[in-house]
């Protein structure tokens, strides 16, 4: 018996080893990719100069070199979570550069990433359909932040992880997981609404009262100890609101459809960025919607939809929103979902539409086009 | 179009939490019956696409009478209904307008609370509570009819009841709706005999709108077991049992409807 236990566990460490690696191994290609595209087109690029500026990364780098500021003209850096750039700082001490700390971070996170959600998928699904769900995370049409130096694949990480023990009633390490996730992303801290779903539903099942699933109440801490930050730093627990309303975001909080019709005004104006940036947050909102129904009728476990539909919610709850592909992309469920549907005609569309614009998009990023 | 697509998002995530929602009181065996919330969830979208077409008729009548008209501009889609007395007072919502006579209390306070806390803008707020008043309206209406007819029976009865004259006016940002749907819900709770829902239904009916001093006369009607008659005399009736005729009588329904709604769009100044 205990033979066969350990048997079981090798294989299980040995499985999340190779998904592991082909996790990384998909971010290398995906980067070899673009490097190759970029020589194709003769353009000449800096790495460390293209990832350390690009889009919000010189803003991490920041924070990791010199933390966050009490004034100035820094100070509105406060608006990003701190575990990334914490991270950042941490990994400096071996690796002697930020920018390549942070990449590393990505690259390593988005590796454990597809290795829980190979684990998470095969308690409900089959193997083919947790390959897909891999194959369409590795080539997300906004997938080039998965090999940033952005918070994306930290966060994929941390929510993975936080679905899966919720799925397998650990919910204290579900809590730790969604606990960093609050602390990465805004989103991080509605990884309670999961957890307590399951929680909820094993105690209706078991018909008793699992004193474990209160650990819930971690989750929420990861905002709460961001908020301290902002108070110790500026003096006010909501110092990153203020700063968010300002230069450069305007950001303010409203409802998705005075979000999604900002996006729209704004991109009627501005055609070529509302290629890149408004139309695909618009059409993204409705697909994840859309998949929320198509998740209900494949029956997807309602705890993922659940996360699903208030992370959905919450994204656009920003009034300008420029990132709202980007944050729809780091949404898990969303491939979960599209690996559950069976029609082959659709399967095949969705490996295609994805693949194209992946390596699309990508080829614009590296060229400086504004996809953030 | 900016305006339809942020209005049209917000009603699209509203139905997906509903159905999470609904699907979570599923899984913790409150809803026992899978089939029923798949009926009243069928219900619902029917009455929306029903709300959807009528307002999208009311456009085109009132583009070809009066003037272009976007159809994609909720605000024109909504004015033109002559609404925006109703909404106005939910803005700038005074208690003294209760007293005035000009409204009763409990529609403009909610429209305003919500509109605050949610849309922030009250011409959505109270189309959405309309909307949303109507879909529970026909699933409350077909609990009752059910209990009464077959099924097949209990849709055709809403499909009519949907398509009544003036029956558009359910889907317009104003009370009527949100009435219908507290005095049916009061109706329910007298079929459940549970006294203490009819009374706070039948109260806050009262409370919505005059009209909904109707369900006042619920209680006498169902002692006096008018409904039970009414529900004989219909399955009883052959005339009423001819699926020629049921179709003929919808058909004029539809067409009463359609002039209603351009007599009172040429009226409007």
């Amino acid at each position: 018996m205990n033979k066969s236990l350990k048997k079981e566990k090798d294989n299980s460490l040995k499985i999340f080893g190779i998904v592991f690696a082909a996790g990384l191994a998909s971010r290398v290609l995906l980067f070899l990719a673009g490097i190759w595209m970029m020589k194709c087109f003769e353009i000449k690029i800096n790495l460390t100069e293209f990832f350390g500026t690009t889009g919000d990364a010189v803003h991490y780098v920041h924070i990791a070199q010199n933390g966050y500021a009490a004034a100035g003209d820094a100070a509105n850096k406060i608006v990003f979570y701190p575990l990334f750039p914490m991270l950042m700082r941490v990994l400096y001490f071996v690796i002697r550069n930020y920018v390549w700390s942070g990449l590393v971070i990505s690259y390593l996170t988005f590796g454990v990433a597809c290795a829980y959600l190979y684990k998470l998928m095969r308690i409900d699904y089959s193997e083919s359909k947790t390959i897909d769900a891999l194959m369409l995370l590795c080539i997300a049409p906004y997938g080039m932040f998965f090999i940033s130096v952005h918070t994306e694949s930290l966060f994929l990480m941390l929510s993975v992880m936080t679905l899966y023990y919720a799925r397998k009633e650990n919910y204290i390490a579900a809590s730790i997981a969604g606990f960093f996730a609050a602390l990465t992303k805004s989103q991080g801290m509605l990884l309670i609404v999961p957890v307590v779903y399951e929680w909820i539903i094993n105690c209706t099942r078991d018909k008793k009262f699992c004193k474990k699933g209160i650990s819930a109440l971690l989750i929420p801490m990861g905002f709460v100890i961001y908020l301290c930050i902002n108070k110790v730093v500026q003096g006010d627990f909501f110092a990153f609101v203020n700063h968010q309303a300002a230069e450069p975001w305007y950001n303010t909080a409203k409802w998705v459809s005075d979000s999604l019709s900002t996006s729209y005004n704004i991109g009627s104006d501005y055609y070529g960025l509302s290629m890149i940036i408004y139309w695909p947050q618009i059409i993204l909102f409705f697909v994840a919607v859309a998949f929320i129904f198509v998740g209900v009728y494949k029956k997807v476990r309602t705890s993922y939809l659940a996360f699903l539909g208030v992370y959905t919610l919450v994204t656009y709850f920003h009034g300008w929103m420029l990132s709202g592909a980007r944050y729809m992309t780091s949404c898990i469920v969303m491939y979960i979902v599209m690996a559950s549907i069976d029609n082959k005609i659709i399967k095949c569309l969705l490996y295609t539409i994805s693949g194209g614009l992946c390596l699309h998009l990508m080829l614009m990023w590296f060229q400086g086009y504004a996809i953030m | 179009m900016g305006q339809f697509i942020g209005g049209f998002g917000a009603a699209f995530i509203l139905a997906a939490a509903a159905t999470v929602i609904m699907k979570f009181f599923l899984d913790i065996n409150i809803i026992k019956d899978r089939k029923s919330v798949i009926a009243y969830s069928k219900i619902s979208l029917s009455v929306i696409a029903i709300g959807a077409v009528y307002l999208f008729l009311a456009a085109m009548i009132f583009n070809s009478i009066k003037s272009r008209v976007n159809f994609f501009e909720f605000d024109t889609l909504f004015n033109f209904m002559g609404v925006k007395k109703t909404v106005g007072l939910c803005c700038d919502f005074d208690i003294r307008h209760a007293a005035d006579g000009l409204m009763m209390p409990l529609y403009p306070y909610i429209v305003n609370v919500i509109g605050k806390i949610v849309f922030n803008q009250y011409l959505l707020t109270a189309s959405f509570i309309s909307f949303a008043s109507a879909c529970v309206s026909a699933c409350v209406l077909y609990s009752l009819l059910s209990r009464k007819f077959t099924k097949e029976k209990s849709v055709n009865i809403l499909l009519a009841a949907a398509n009544l004259p003036y029956a558009f006016m359910l889907f317009a940002p104003t009370y009527i709706s949100f009435s219908l749907m507290l005095i049916l819900l009061s109706a329910l709770a007298l079929e459940k005999k549970n006294m203490l829902s009819f009374a706070a239904a039948t109260v806050l009916a009262c409370a919505s709108s005059k009209i909904g001093f109707i369900s006042v006369l619920i209680y006498p009607l169902y002692r006096l077991n008018v409904f039970d008659f009414m529900a004989n005399v219909i399955n009883k009736s052959k005339v009423l049992n001819n699926g020629v005729i049921n179709r003929i009588i919808l058909a004029v329904l539809v067409t009463a409807n359609g002039v209603i709604l351009s007599v009172l769009i040429r009226s409007i100044r």
